[in-house]
């Protein structure tokens, strides 16, 4: 066979097939974003000299995280896929129920949490209710303004403070101590 | 405009791939500026916990990061495998250095930022609550009230 010179190969489309693979990259690549459950926490206040609040027993909704991380409602364990629709069934009771709250207003969460239990289910118990009130809120915020309350701009937010006023997030929280341990 | 002595040459004329180390470097310099530069390494083993309707944090939020878990393998013969406290780059299994910590960093960021702050707590979901109350506690006395639970979307479907 004869020896013939080869041809150079054609080098040009090389940067054609990098900023190809470039844009891909770009485009799929998300940067990983931190995702969480937001929480305004109470200030702190060093000489807490309030009376307790007295709130009748069917006004609270007791929820316990148990130390294993089981949950317990109104002392009677409970599943955590059951909470949220519970705690919005407590919520909205309006007096129908003896066992439930007679209205919004007076009506708190009461979630205690053994020293012990796992942050992991303190951490869904509390999302869970957090997530009834936003969906109660949400549901006002729906049928005044037609959108919900997480979609709302900020100008729109400070002009709806109907809504915040009427589902205030009425949550106690507390680590359970000897009297509760007992 | 008649070309003088045009010798036709076949085939098509080689592409300059002079400036394919220019795009390179245009490259570099852009993943260079828009890389953030991680300042801290993690020394402690955390595993999410779910909750519910996790939401992303924007990019208006100026956060401090705070880790809680257990040390990895490397410093456990240091710190013991008890849950640590990872501030930055120092661990520290005492919730009362929060405070300190927090107000310093609340301080550097500008002051029309500062309604912005936020704490973010990335625990893992096994420690002890009562760990996670006392961070939430110091975190009140340092009057950063801003915090995120970090946590990975739960879903029962």
């Amino acid at each position: 066979m004869p020896r013939r010179e080869l041809p150079p190969v054609n080098a040009g489309s090389m940067a054609d097939i990098a900023f190809t693979l470039l844009i891909f990259f770009l485009v799929s690549t998300t940067l990983a974003t931190d995702k969480g459950e937001r929480v305004k926490l109470p200030k702190y206040d060093p000489n807490p000299n309030q009376e307790p609040t007295e709130v009748s027993d069917y006004n609270v909704f007791a929820v316990d995280v148990l130390q294993d991380g089981s949950l317990a409602v109104e002392g009677n364990n409970f599943q955590y896929q059951e909470l949220k629709k519970e705690t919005v069934k407590f919520l909205t009771n309006n007096g129908k129920d003896p066992n439930y709250s007679e209205s919004y207003d007076a009506a708190v969460v009461n979630i205690r949490t053994h020293p012990d239990a796992p942050y992991e289910a303190y951490l869904e118990a509390y999302s869970n209710v957090k997530s009834a009130f936003d969906l109660l809120r949400d549901d006002y915020a729906m049928s005044q303004y037609g959108k919900k309350y997480d979609d709302f701009t900020e100008s729109e937010k400070e002009a709806s403070s109907d809504v915040r006023q009427k589902y205030k997030l009425k949550i106690a929280e507390k680590v359970m101590d000897e009297d509760d341990l007992s | 405009m008649a070309i003088i002595g045009n010798k036709k040459k076949k085939g098509t004329p080689e592409v300059s791939t002079a400036s394919l180390p220019d795009i390179i470097f245009t490259l570099l310099f852009f993943f260079m500026v828009a890389a953030k530069v991680k300042d801290t390494s993690l020394k402690v083993q955390h595993n999410m916990p779910k909750a519910l309707d996790a939401k992303k944090l924007t990019s208006d939020d100026k956060v401090a990061t705070i880790h809680v878990g257990k040390p990895t393998l490397q410093y456990q013969g240091i710190y013991g495998a008890d849950p640590q406290i990872q501030l930055q780059n120092k661990l520290t299994a005492n919730p009362e250095d929060i405070k300190e910590w927090v107000i310093r960093r609340y301080q550097e960021i500008p002051y029309s930022a500062r309604p912005n702050f936020l704490v973010n707590l990335k625990a893992d979901g096994k420690v002890p609550y009562s760990l996670i109350d006392e961070i939430k506690l110091e975190l009140r006395k340092a009057d950063a009230l801003n915090l995120n639970y970090d946590s990975k979307s739960l879903s029962y479907e």
